[in-house]
């Protein structure tokens, strides 16, 4: 009976799969419809009714069997052996691991393989386990705490008192990291400009540096400097912009400016580019 | 038959009623605040809000068999407002969010050190008053579709910023008679707005799939800016500057993939176009009355190009061994010229930059038991072009960039009981440039930049707890060649290579524990820079470049379940940094919440923050918060 029942079950979700629409929704009127695991685990089908999961889990077998494998001959005889259990997943390469999720997700993003996290050991290195099982919703997760479990230092950084608002929610590590996908082949530049549109120019007199990238100068994650600059004073500019018979730079003689305590930016203050003087210094000609 | 039909439609009607679920949560309150010190300070950091009610949450959910609908907002009593949310129906999804925060500008004129110019004057003062705060408001709409072998999706959005800032420089510029002009801090007022759409498409099959963007975006930026002119003697007259900035920008995202069980090939290319009209201006505000036009900017006009196309390979040898080999090339083109007139003078001003890039990328990724290894090699080599001319001022050259970065990466998650992530990486960077004419202007020349990093941390499992630690180190090295410059300033100075470092280091250390109804998680770290310029210095006196911070974090949190009803939480931290920047940040907060029945929570909340500084002291404050709120869920 066990055995009619299960093939049965195996039938109505194959159906139900075939017909999306309305026919199948016959077989999930019937009670048909529903996986052949939900009658022996109901407590994990019942628990992912309040996950992301939970219509796919509820309909398609192949929810579970995307990493426990086919479940036919385990539904008829009841027997565990042929399932991928924990153990048997722990031991399986990261593709195949990534593979579990991508035959779903893989739609979602299909450049995974090339994204930096695909070295993770899988998907449910950063999307916890239990979120699968035990009704832990991944969407309502921080992200930076998913985050900081691996990258602690940079955690570290949003506590200085110049940062991103990341503590205070207005954002997540993935409002500028796309986690899932190689990073973007224009750098971090587009990125920060997305927000910081007014330092994106052009400008008729480009910085280099801030072409080039806005870490050249700022730590975005977190600085104990105004601006979330790299460095407090001068020294940032001169890593660059140096030479032995400093103060002096270039042809000009900085001595007395630079000896009143003053700072590069208060003169050349258009430091992300100028429209009007290439020495990023606006009102230097009055 | 049909009546079957209809009995069965309506069971399973009820069914979907009955498994859909409609949960609403409310958090609001009320905040009271006491503060000593700088108020702009404390608002900058964010340590304690604005006095008044809030509403910290309001979610909705409503979850059905066919239907999802979720929204979230919160406003908070200092002016920020976050909106997000989803709704989903069969194949269509609809994303939403909104963000608009205030942020505050902490220097205000006569409480900053500038230029030794005491007592400051009025007129100067006045340009900047009240609590100068700026609002940034963006947020998108994206709607999409799942079409069954593809997805189409467009996304609408916008940025918006106005208000208030403060500018942190206090600039120096000349009078028409070479006496020099010192501007103090003043008050900018930013006006900038942007709106962008994007299409995306995606097709896939079993084994291919493509995807396509485009999008537009239109921005304008404005900004006026008054600054005090300081003479040597006192206050001349008031500086008036206005910018402006009106950009378009498309772009085009074009990436293609095939993938067998072996082996995944892809290809993407990208292309933007932007076009801009800059233009500005400058006068002076007398102060027996009237104005007085100073320098404007006219017939600005600006292209920006750029185009890089790439192709990739990842391959899996083995089941636990995959490698990835990719290229790309990039070409990028830059021009912006304009027509600056100062009184009776004309200007040209012009600025082309051309830069050709080959980029060549090897990953190599291997699983050995339960460690796995990562090695990348990444090399870039360049040609840029630039030629910018003002005046008489013109420079033009042409560079040969090259980098080479590599990084080594393993995992350990069962060695001596922790699992380990350990890396090691290096990068390599030069430009060699070719001067092709150089009048009266300046350039840095060749320039060599290593830098080497080296990192791990740890983790593991301790009882009902867990222990984590990690530390990282780095060196990037500058080696700076004289720079060119025309015509030469003082001939008895012969300038010689120059070096400097760039050392940090930083270590953290956190431990967490559950016990009963108790949970604790404390962390320390610590943080290192120092910027150590090796050049000779003729006047270190005057102008000493050496730098170093050393910061130190501690922090902890303690929450207890006292019982079914009460729930007690405590957080401090405390955050130092010392040397450069000497000052230190204490902030605290203690939660109370007590469940009334079954869906209300009411809460208390105190908080404490404190600011001292010792280079500062104009910014250092205290404020202490008290909140009263409650909390209501409908399930």
């Amino acid at each position: 009976m066990g055995t009619l029942r299960g093939r049965l079950r195996h039938l109505s979700a194959a159906l139900a799969r075939a017909w999306p629409m309305v026919p199948g929704l016959w077989f999930v009127a019937l009670g048909w419809g529903q996986v052949p695991c939900q009658s022996c685990h109901e407590e994990v089908l019942q628990a992912l009714r309040d996950t992301p999961h939970a219509r796919v889990a509820a309909r398609d077998v192949a929810f579970c069997e995307s990493c426990h494998g086919d479940t036919k001959a385990h539904v008829e005889s009841g027997d565990p052996a042929g399932l991928v259990g924990k153990q048997a997943l722990a031991s399986w390469g990261w593709q195949k691991k990534a593979q579990a999720c991508l035959s779903c997700h893989g739609r979602q993003w299909p450049q995974y393989a090339a994204s930096s996290h695909a070295a993770a050991d899988a998907c449910w290195q950063c999307h916890a386990v239990q979120a699968l099982h035990f009704g832990e919703r991944v969407a309502l997760r921080q992200s930076s705490e998913l985050c900081g479990q691996c990258h602690r230092d940079v955690m570290g950084s949003f506590r200085l008192p110049y940062r991103h608002p990341l503590a205070e929610g207005f954002m997540t590590c993935v409002s500028c990291h796309a986690v899932h996908e190689p990073a973007p082949l224009e750098g971090e530049r587009r990125t920060c400009v997305k927000c910081h549109r007014e330092q994106a120019g052009p400008f008729v007199f480009s910085h280099a540096p801030a072409q080039e990238g806005c870490v050249s100068c700022h730590a975005p994650h977190g600085s104990a400097h105004r601006g979330m600059l790299k460095g407090f004073g001068n020294g940032l500019c001169l890593s660059c912009h140096t030479q032995s018979n400093f103060p002096a730079v270039g042809k000009v003689p900085h001595n007395y400016w630079l000896g009143g305590g003053g700072r590069c930016w208060d003169c050349h203050s258009q430091v992300h580019g100028s429209n009007v003087t290439p020495d990023l210094n606006p009102r230097g000609r009055r | 038959m049909r009546r079957f039909l209809l009995v069965m439609l309506a069971t399973t009607a009820a069914g979907w009623a009955q498994e859909g679920s409609t949960t609403w949560q409310l958090t609001i309150g009320g905040q009271g605040v006491a503060y000593s010190g700088n108020r702009l300070q404390q608002l900058e950091l964010g340590l304690g809000q604005r006095p008044g009610a809030f509403l910290e949450n309001l979610r909705y959910e409503q979850t059905g068999e066919r239907e999802t609908l979720r929204l979230s907002a919160t406003a908070l009593s200092d002016g920020s407002v976050r909106l997000f949310g989803n709704w989903q129906r069969g194949p269509w999804q609809i994303w939403y969010q909104g963000t608009s925060l205030v942020a505050y500008s902490v220097i205000r004129p006569g409480e900053e050190r500038y230029w030794q110019v005491k007592p400051w004057p009025d007129a100067a003062v006045r340009t900047a008053t009240g609590e100068p705060s700026s609002r940034w408001s963006w947020g998108n709409v994206e709607v999409s579709r799942d079409l069954g072998l593809g997805r189409l999706s467009l996304t609408l959005g916008g940025r918006y910023r106005n208000g208030e800032r403060v500018p942190e420089f206090g600039e120096v510029g000349f009078a028409a008679n070479g006496s020099p002009i010192f501007f103090p801090t003043g008050l900018c007022e930013p006006d900038s707005q942007s709106r962008y759409g994007e299409l995306r498409g995606s097709l896939w099959r079993e084994k291919t799939s493509l995807e396509v963007r485009a999008g537009a975006e239109s921005a304008n930026d404005r900004e006026i800016c008054r600054l005090a002119a300081m003479g040597p003697t006192g206050y001349l007259d008031s500086n008036l500057s206005r910018f402006r900035n009106e950009v378009t920008h498309q772009w085009v995202d074009l990436a293609w993939q095939v993938r067998t069980s072996a082996l995944q090939v892809s290809m993407a290319g990208s292309g933007h176009w932007q076009e801009n009209t800059p233009g500005g201006g400058d006068w002076r505000e007398l102060p027996q009355g009237g104005v007085r036009p100073g320098w404007t900017l006219s017939q600005g006009d600006g292209r920006d190009r750029r185009a890089v196309a790439s192709v990739g390979m990842v391959w899996w040898p083995w089941e636990k061994v995959q490698v990835a080999v990719g290229v790309a090339g990039e070409s990028s083109y830059q021009w912006g010229e304009g027509d600056w007139q100062d009184r009776a003078r004309s200007t040209s001003v012009r600025q082309r930059r051309d830069v050709e890039r080959q980029r060549a990328r090897l990953e190599v990724r291997g699983k050995l038991g339960t460690a796995s290894v990562r090695l990348v090699a990444d090399g870039v080599s360049g040609d840029a072009k630039l030629t910018r001319s003002f005046g008489r001022q013109l420079v033009s050259w042409e560079a040969d960039q090259k980098e080479w970065r590599s990084r080594l990466e393993v995992a350990a998650p069962r060695w001596l009981g922790f699992s380990w992530r350990g890396w090691v990486s290096a990068r390599k960077w030069s430009e060699d440039p070719t001067l092709r004419e150089l009048e009266w202007g300046y350039l840095p020349a060749p320039d060599r930049v290593r830098d080497y990093a080296a990192g791990f941390s740890a983790r593991r499992t301790l009882g009902n707890g867990f222990l984590g630690f990690g530390a990282s180190a780095s060196r990037v090295a500058s080696d700076l060649d004289p720079p060119y410059f025309e015509p030469i300033y003082d001939p008895t100075q012969v300038p010689t290579r120059t070096e400097a470092d760039l050392f940090q280091e930083r270590a953290t250390l956190t431990y967490g524990l559950m016990a009963g109804a108790h949970q604790l998680t404390a962390e320390l770290g610590y943080l290192r820079t120092r910027y150590d310029f090796q050049a000779s210095r003729p006047f270190p006196e005057l102008a000493p470049v050496g730098e170093e911070l050393t910061g130190f974090v501690a922090a902890a949190t303690w929450e207890w379940n006292w019982s079914e009803k009460l729930f007690f939480s405590a957080f401090g931290e405390w955050v130092a940094s010392r040397q450069v920047v000497h000052n230190q940040v204490v902030t605290g907060r203690m939660d109370v919440a007590y469940r009334v029945g079954h869906a209300m929570r009411l809460f208390g909340r105190f908080g404490y923050g404190d600011l001292t500084w010792r280079h500062a002291r104009s910014r250092e404050f205290t404020g202490k918060s008290v909140a009263l709120g409650l909390q209501w869920r409908s399930q």
